[in-house]
């Protein structure tokens, strides 16, 4: 349902451009930045993806998230990431620190399992880092997703 | 939390610090330069021109921008191991690959990526940083021990933002300021930097 606040209990999920990704001088992959949850200048809220809109167990979601997001407008490129979070953790990260974020579903025409992340903080450099470290750092690799894209149906699996 | 200073290796001196040449003064910038073009990257290259005109592809921007960066590079090559500006550069081609590229990004400005060389010149640095980028055309430095974290955005004009993320037995220290470069290491002091820069690496000799 559009507007509807995720359960505490679900996941989202980030795309990360590869500029954004955490790596070593070898360029090998070790997390995300936190600059990676930074909004834009004129972006009212930061972009992510519904894990628990698809069904199965976590890895067809995870699989099912990663096809939907290459099906949108994003494009992700082949050494880009996904990061996902849990949404009780990002809220409770958030409250700590004073700030009443919302994490609402918004479906987009080319992204129905969209979420918007609402309320974010444009000046707060040290949550990105806690999220990146901690709260929103499980990490997915593109290159490790197998070969596809699907569209996210218009109805959530749950 | 023990704080342990910095030792830095480099004398710490106000600025100007370090003079950075300009690109066309160096032989070795013009021999890069040249070798561009014989490889078929017959595209000029423009020290100094902004990267930022919207009116050129991405793809040319990026090109734009990695030639301006491998110039300053090339321009105080003296500074530098062979084999660190190699790795150096293959980091540059991967991280302003266009298919790889946040088509909503700016491409890195030459004057972030001139703060960074400075960052690079004045800190003794022995490992290379990892190199990523902001989304408004800024160069990120970033090193990794362990989960110990720290990421330093390279402004135009020697301005740093840096953010550390470093854990003392189970508990999380969490830092971020911004600061002219040359008190850099005065304010990462606290926090031990030479764990990030003081290691060489595995590949990172030369």
């Amino acid at each position: 349902m559009k507007g509807q606040r995720l359960p505490a209990k679900d996941h989202v999920v980030r795309y990360v451009p590869f500029s954004r990704l955490r790596r070593d001088e070898n360029d090998n992959v070790l997390g995300v930045l936190g600059l990676a949850f930074k909004l834009r200048d004129q972006e009212p809220y930061l972009s992510a993806t519904w894990l628990e809109y698809f069904p199965g167990g976590r890895a067809e979601q995870v699989k099912a998230a990663v096809w939907a997001i290459r099906a949108s407008e994003l494009r992700p490129g082949g050494k880009s990431g996904f990061a996902i979070g849990n949404v009780g953790a990002i809220l409770r990260v958030c409250a700590d620190r004073k700030h009443k974020i919302r994490i609402v579903h918004e479906p987009e025409d080319d992204n129905k399992a969209h979420v918007a992340v609402r309320r974010m903080p444009r000046d707060d450099a040290d949550l990105l880092e806690i999220l990146a470290a901690e709260t929103w750092a499980e990490l997915v690799l593109n290159r490790d997703i197998e070969p596809g894209q699907q569209a996210a149906t218009d109805k959530p699996a749950t | 939390m023990t704080e342990v200073s910095a030792s830095p290796v480099r004398p710490h001196r106000e600025n100007p610090f370090i003079a950075i040449p300009s690109v066309s003064a160096s032989e070795y910038a013009e021999s890069i330069r040249t070798a561009m073009m014989r490889a078929g990257l017959t595209q000029e290259v423009r020290p100094g021109v902004a990267v930022s005109a919207r009116s050129r592809s991405l793809e040319e921007q990026l090109f734009d921008s990695r030639a301006a960066a491998k110039l300053r590079v090339a321009s105080v090559a003296m500074h530098l191991s062979t084999a660190w500006r190699e790795r150096f550069f293959a980091q540059l081609d991967a991280l302003l690959n266009a298919e790889d590229w946040d088509r909503l990004d700016e491409p890195i400005s030459e004057k972030s990526f001139a703060t960074l060389l400075r960052l690079l010149l004045l800190v003794p640095v022995k490992r290379r940083p990892g190199l990523g980028a902001t989304s408004d055309g800024h160069v990120v430095a970033m090193w990794t021990v362990g989960k110990n974290r720290l990421t330093i955005e390279c402004l135009p004009g020697d301005v740093v933002r840096w953010a550390i993320v470093q854990y003392v037995d189970r508990d999380r220290d969490t830092a971020v300021g911004e600061t002219a470069l040359p008190r850099l290491l005065d304010r990462l002091g606290p926090y031990n930097p030479q764990q990030w820069f003081a290691d060489e690496g595995t590949e990172a000799s030369g």
